[in-house]
């Protein structure tokens, strides 16, 4: 393989990851409460300026930076308790244009709320300096941040599926998924399931932003890319199907980065050509889910 | 005893229950009949707050339940066989009957599965396949043992033969008839199988539109031919 393929290859999956972390909780929770969560990537931006502001600009360790990305996921995971009392809650048995007016809404005042907080100004994160340097894998020269948020990625998927597929806790979650009447029907507190897969969707996004900050130039807007892509996989994915986000996350990570390595002077066309001829080909998504799977 | 008192039920603006009360002894076993559409499933769904908006009582061996929700009337004691069975497609039938057994509470001790396969052993050799891949009537015994898996105190049944050959509906009378005696659960069954009906249960109602018609035993339902062809059309 050549030193272009294999940039290629990480870089691609890189990128596939990245999207991956922030198209998890949006494929959840619509799996689950079958509401798209447009203020998604509004939180994902919230939980990289809350990781910005706890660790600051320069990372001490990979692991301070890790834990720094576990409160994120934690501030925003309350936050998602609150969105979900005060919106989400009242939008469970409305038309699903309602949701997509009120979450619209909410991601203008999130985006507004963290302008009035931390301003316009862009701010940058380093990558902790465990992973700040590069590695050579066949001739091409790979940045460990990379390799790190592949890993994060994968354990991420691997943790979803042991948690829909292995426990109690999935089976009780996509029971409730598949047909919440019946699921209290047999006594399963579906309020109190769906609050649970609200706050951890919102975890997601903001583990994600803690995650990926580095790198980025970090504005109120540093949301909107990765959630424009996180949309495109969760679509070709199939809507609430976890494992077909991931694969699609990986598909379009690839794409992008082919794209922009052989057909450079048509940035990000390739992307859009893949989500057409899965729109055509395939309209109900790779794995067209009953719920989050 | 399940009691059910002054209870009216609506959709929307439509009033489909009129001041409907019955009784059912603990361990008894009752059958409502009714033509279709005569509100037989919303009286099901009304017992378990799970549809309609209504007004009334309801009450478990003398506790009443209130306004509470849906998934909680499920530790309270009741389990809803539905008519359309819903069993959950993307797991198996092992699982099917696990999450029934979450139903279950301290003075009620979920059924074990193995017993579970005792009672239905069409399901045993079919633990491991997933609920959609069942035929109708392997559907129906899951979903009857799924609601017998919480070890319910009333067990409310929603026309379990529609669309079941008769060596399947023969089969599930007789599990019916023992789960039934064998835990004490009180039962109330909704049909329009007169013969499955007759087989389970030792009283009957009969629903006219909305309303109780006719309160008694099998051998008074038989004396009553006048009743039974306004409100059944059978002879």
């Amino acid at each position: 393989m050549s030193s272009q393929a294999i940039f290629v290859l990480f870089n691609g999956l890189a990128s596939g990851m990245a999207f991956f972390l922030v198209a998890a909780g949006l494929t959840w929770v619509f799996g689950i409460l079958k509401i798209l969560n447009l203020a998604h990537g509004a939180f994902f931006m919230l939980g990289a300026y809350i990781a910005f502001t706890v660790g600051g600009g320069w990372p001490a360790s990979i692991w301070s930076f890790l834990g720094v990305a576990l409160i994120a996921a934690a501030a925003i995971g309350v936050l998602g308790y609150l969105t979900d009392q005060l919106v989400l809650k009242r939008l469970r048995d409305v038309d699903y244009h309602y949701a997509l007016i009120a979450t619209f809404g909410l991601m203008l005042f999130c985006e507004g709320a963290a302008k009035f907080i931390w301003g316009t100004d862009y701010q940058a994160v380093m990558p902790p300096p465990e992973v700040d340097r590069a590695v050579v894998v066949g001739g091409s020269y790979i940045s460990v941040y990379t390799l790190f948020v592949i890993g994060i990625g994968v354990s991420v998927f691997a943790a979803l599926e042991i948690i829909m597929h292995r426990t109690w806790a999935g089976k009780i979650m996509r029971a409730v998924s598949n047909d919440p009447w019946m699921a209290g029907t047999l006594g399963i507190n579906v309020p109190m399931v769906l609050m649970v897969s609200v706050i951890a969707s919102f975890a997601l996004a903001g583990f994600a932003g803690g995650i990926l900050v580095p790198n980025q130039a970090l504005s109120p807007h540093v949301g909107a890319s990765f959630v424009l892509y996180a949309f495109m996989a969760v679509v070709i994915g199939g809507l609430g199907s976890i494992r077909g986000t991931f694969l699609a996350c990986i598909l379009l990570g690839l794409v992008e980065s082919a794209n922009a390595t052989f057909l450079s002077q048509y940035g990000g066309i390739a992307i859009y050509v893949v989500l057409a001829i899965f729109l055509v080909w395939k309209p109900t998504g790779l794995f067209p889910a009953q719920g989050a799977t | 005893m399940l009691r059910v008192d002054h209870l009216n039920a609506y959709y929307g603006q439509s009033h489909i229950l009129h001041d409907i009360r019955l009784e059912v002894p603990s361990g008894r076993r009752t059958s409502v009949l009714g033509r279709n559409g005569a509100g037989k499933s919303t009286l099901l769904k009304s017992i378990t707050n799970a549809g309609p908006r209504v007004e009334g009582e309801v009450s478990v061996n003398g506790s009443p339940l209130g306004q509470s929700a849906w998934y909680r009337r499920a530790k309270s004691g009741i389990a809803l066989v539905p008519e359309d069975r819903r069993i959950f497609t993307h797991i198996t039938v092992e699982e099917n009957i696990e999450l029934g057994r979450l139903g279950a509470s301290a003075d009620r001790p979920a059924i074990p599965v193995s017993q579970i396969y005792e009672w239905f052993p069409m399901l045993g050799p079919l633990k491991a396949r997933l609920g959609g891949q069942l035929s109708g009537g392997q559907q129906q015994m899951l979903a009857v043992a799924r609601a017998v898996a919480s070890h319910p105190r009333v067990l409310l049944l929603d026309e379990p033969t529609e669309g079941l050959a008769p060596v399947i509906v023969e089969e599930l009378a007789k599990i019916v008839a023992k789960i039934c005696s064998e835990l004490q659960i009180t039962l109330l069954l909704v049909e329009q199988n007169i013969w499955f009906s007759r087989q389970t249960t030792d009283h009957v109602y009969l629903l006219g539109t909305g309303s109780i018609v006719f309160s008694g035993s099998w051998a008074e339902f038989d004396q009553d031919e006048t009743i039974r062809n306004r409100h059944l059309a059978i002879a």
